[in-house]
């Protein structure tokens, strides 16, 4: 049944993340012609716009997390969603999924994009060149990085991952569950602001509050890089379980369609 | 006993008002039973109750002598008063859905109320009027070999026409094995299709029972009857 | 022959005397096979239990049978049907001269009442 969720949670999302990664691949692509025909305004015009079509991609992605939920599960919509035979855990896990997919996505697009550009922009060093550049430089950064933490650039690059996938679902997390209470009766009459409110309020608690407790009492001379790094992946992961948990907690037992 | 669906005993509370007090009722298969109530009788937070969208304060509810989850999800089909459509699909995305998710919905017939009913399946639900889109979320419920039927306000709004074509659907969906509640203040038109009706009043059931002894026994239609006990 | 309900009545009684009407005026033929009880029931508009009700007690008066698997019929006999055909007329010729009689018709008068209302009809 996750599988069918996360099918049309990506059917219903599919076209407006499609049509701005086809926007910017053109962009990116008309960027590079327009350079070979030295057309300046064309240079400068498209570069403008890929710059401002990143940020308006990272806030899409943000709308449409939270359209998704609102719109989805909070709405009349909800009436059809939560009488499906399926877990409320399920149906919260396949947004953020899908989420996590588009931003994923997001990133190839970038990173497709910056190899264009790449290409475009350094005249001789070609990006052969810079792939054999990093190459040799590889050993030399995992002999540091294992002098220094005591891990391969492999493991390094594992944990920065882990790190911000779940910061990232820690963040889309926050976002669902300041929704969720947001709709029970004492705020249901003001969500949008309440919620605004209550995200800001998790924020604090969680990423300040309690981070700088935990730093507090661990000891600030302490702090290694990688127990930083290590420290911070698990404090995700617990928050995101917490949210998870309170969120799924509210939909079965405190949904208040209206 | 065994009934299809058993409410024992249950309250409701929003904050300190009491919304369903100690309701009890019974449905067993093969009937098809009205909920009759004025606005504010607490007849659709009973509904919300019977589909699990909320949680009662006390007392049970159970389908088939299980309690409300997933499986009892698999066997009841529920209309809402309202849309509870996308906008982004078509028809025929719709009823892919319900394909997908509800392993007793038979597309085909629901291809062929469609075509009955005029609806095109590559019509977007963005585009159609609130009606039609009343008529598909209609023509999906009925299409589900389901053991419970919840229908809110089934007719409330259609044209004459689509009224006679939803009662007749209701009747033709009949089975010995399934049930339909049919939550409505359209007394008159769907009294002769109930096997029983139930009068829900401040949270309460006021009367249960078939409708052919509560004619024999007061002389007068259950809408008549009904305007009596509610006289406003 | 459309379906006509009274609301204050139980339906089931008015079932049973609708469908009666249907067979002894050969709407619904001798011998001939009823549709089901579901499609009675979505014809006349009402709950299938109720339409079951009503054919079950036609059966009990022997006005239908079913044949465990082909369904019902209606009765092959003529003389039932004559005989409830003869019942329904002379309890609506009751009806009738009763009423006008004590709307204070006489005999005569009740009869050159039919006669002309026969012919305006022919």
């Amino acid at each position: 049944m996750l599988g069918k969720l996360l099918k049309y949670e990506i059917k219903a999302t599919a076209m407006t993340f499609l049509v701005m990664y086809v926007a910017i691949l053109a962009l990116a692509i008309s960027n590079m012609i327009f350079n070979q025909v030295k057309f300046n305004s064309g240079i400068v015009i498209t570069l403008g716009i890929l710059v401002f079509s990143f940020i308006a991609l990272g806030i899409v992605t943000i709308i449409m997390a939270v359209q998704r939920f609102n719109k989805n599960l909070l709405g009349d919509e909800g009436y059809l969603m939560f009488t499906l035979p399926v877990s409320s855990s399920q149906i919260i896990i396949s947004k953020l999924l899908v989420t996590i997919i588009w931003v994923f996505a997001s990133c190839i697009i970038a990173f497709l994009t910056f190899i264009i550009l790449y290409n475009t922009y350094s005249d001789g060093h070609e990006l052969a060149q810079l792939i054999t550049e990093i190459k040799d430089n590889w050993n030399e950064l995992n002999t540091q990085l294992i002098s220094e933490l005591h891990m391969s650039v492999y493991s390094f690059m594992a944990w920065i991952g882990s790190g911000v996938l779940l910061g990232l679902t820690e963040f889309i997390l926050m976002i669902y569950t300041a929704l969720t209470i947001a709709q029970l009766p004492p705020f249901s009459k003001h969500r949008g602001l309440c919620a605004f409110g209550i995200y800001v309020g998790i924020d604090v608690v969680l990423n300040n509050v309690i981070m700088t407790a935990l730093i507090a009492i661990v000891g600030i001379n302490q702090l290694d890089p990688k127990l930083i790094m290590i420290g911070g992946c698990g404090f995700a992961a617990v928050s995101s379980v917490i949210l998870f948990i309170c969120t799924n907690f509210i939909l079965s037992k405190h949904l208040n369609l209206e | 006993m065994n009934a299809l669906l058993h409410i024992q005993n249950v309250t409701k509370k929003y904050g300190k008002k009491e919304v369903l007090k100690d309701v009890s009722i019974d449905v067993s298969s093969g009937k098809i039973v009205g909920l009759l109530g004025p606005n504010g009788s607490g007849k659709s937070t009973l509904i919300k109750l019977i589909n699990g969208l909320i949680e009662p304060n006390n007392g049970m509810i159970t389908i088939k002598g299980n309690a409300l989850g997933n499986e009892s999800k698999k066997i009841m089909a529920y209309l809402p008063e309202r849309t509870y459509l996308n906008n982004w699909m078509k028809v025929k995305d719709i009823l892919s859905f319900f394909s997908d998710f509800y392993s007793d919905f038979d597309r085909n017939r629901a291809e062929e109320m469609l075509k009955q009913l005029n609806i095109n399946k590559n019509d977007k639900l963005k585009t159609m009027s609130k009606g039609t889109k009343e008529k598909v979320q209609l023509i999906l419920v009925m299409s589900r070999k389901a053991d419970l039927y919840i229908l809110d306000e089934p007719i409330g709004g259609v044209d004459p026409a689509t009224r006679d074509y939803i009662l007749k659907t209701i009747i033709k969906n009949y089975s010995t094995e399934s049930s339909i509640l049919i939550a409505t203040h359209l007394i008159q038109e769907i009294e002769n299709i109930c096997d029983e009706v139930i009068f829900l009043a401040y949270g309460e059931v006021v009367l249960q029972g078939s409708v052919d002894e509560i004619r024999e026994e007061k002389g007068k239609s259950i809408d008549a009857l009904f305007r009596e006990v509610f006289v406003c | 022959m459309a379906w006509e309900f009274n609301n204050n009545e139980p339906i089931y009684r008015q079932l049973l005397d609708q469908l009666k009407l249907r067979i002894i005026s050969g709407v619904i033929g001798t011998g001939s096979k009823l549709d089901s009880v579901r499609d009675l029931a979505q014809d006349a508009g009402v709950n299938p239990n109720t339409m079951q009700r009503a054919l079950a007690e036609l059966e009990r008066e022997e006005l239908v049978f079913s044949q465990r698997t082909s369904g019902r019929f209606v009765t092959e006999d003529k003389e039932l049907i004559q005989r409830l055909r003869n019942e329904y007329a002379h309890e609506k010729v009751r009806e009738l001269t009763t009423s006008l009689l004590q709307l204070g018709y006489t005999r005569k008068e009740l009869i050159e009442l039919i006669n002309g209302f026969l012919e305006e009809v022919s």
